[in-house]
């Protein structure tokens, strides 16, 4: 490592700020890998990065709402009141992380357009990163994919205001 | 992580198979419990072969909308395959 490199492995990057920054780069990077229009075979990284911006956005929320500056904080918060333990340092899944949230006031409720954008983040899966994607409809399903990814992103962090 | 402190209600998951069923009646239509009281919902048809991924959402979230009514809140995840996207 040169002198100007810094030390990753010093930093958690679990802090409020961070993932709330992260989120937007990846949702920003993720959307760029798809492209607009399309422009390439790079659908399952870009949709990889836009759904751990979902990843990033839901910790953000969770960690909003417990008034907790770290997730450390937030797990610890949440179990002094909810007298529940809860994972989100090592969290990947976006529905398990959804339902933190909604445990804490942050619902959906009954908009369709809403409900359809939380359904198609739900397929996210971290293990995309590993994984080639060929699907029949590649294009158009990156399409919807960053379409609807956007969509759900862009509530959740409405929720942090 | 979190796990279910209330759990998907059977009778929900019936109706959903039901209505879905009605309107796909050469799918494959598989309803199981997702987090807390959560659903998915997944069909497997021939009439989806070709269909563009926004299109069958559409589709499938129209139904929930006229059918299940405030129910639709419950569906936490909602695919949709033609039998060749599945080969």
């Amino acid at each position: 490592m040169g002198e100007d490199e810094p030390n990753m492995a010093s930093k958690a990057y679990d802090t409020f700020e961070d993932q709330r920054k992260a989120g937007r780069k990846r949702l920003r990077e993720g959307a760029q890998l798809i492209g607009d229009p399309p422009r390439g075979k790079q659908y399952r990284g870009g949709m990889y990065l836009l759904g751990y911006a979902v990843e990033c956005a839901l910790k953000s929320v969770i960690m909003g709402r417990l008034g907790a500056h770290t997730l450390a904080e937030a797990e610890g918060r949440y179990a002094a009141r909810h007298k529940t333990e809860i994972s989100l340092t090592r969290g990947h899944d976006l529905e398990a992380l959804a339902s933190i949230a909604e445990t804490l006031g942050v619902t959906v409720g009954p908009d369709t357009e809403l409900l359809r954008a939380r359904s198609e983040a739900f397929r996210w899966k971290v293990d995309w990163r590993y994984m080639h994607y060929e699907p029949r409809q590649g294009e158009s399903s990156a399409i919807h994919f960053r379409d609807q990814v956007t969509v759900y992103y862009d509530w959740l962090t409405s929720q942090l205001e | 992580m979190v796990r279910n402190t209330k759990q998907a209600d059977e009778t929900l998951m019936a109706r959903v198979r039901a209505v879905y069923g009605a309107e796909f009646p050469n799918a494959l239509v598989d309803v199981s419990p997702g987090y807390a009281d959560h659903i998915h919902v997944i069909l497997v048809s021939r009439e989806f072969d070709d269909m563009p991924e926004a299109e069958k959402q559409s589709v499938l979230w129209r139904i929930a909308e006229q059918e299940l009514g405030d129910d639709r809140q419950l569906i936490s995840l909602m695919l949709a395959y033609s039998p060749d996207e599945l080969k």
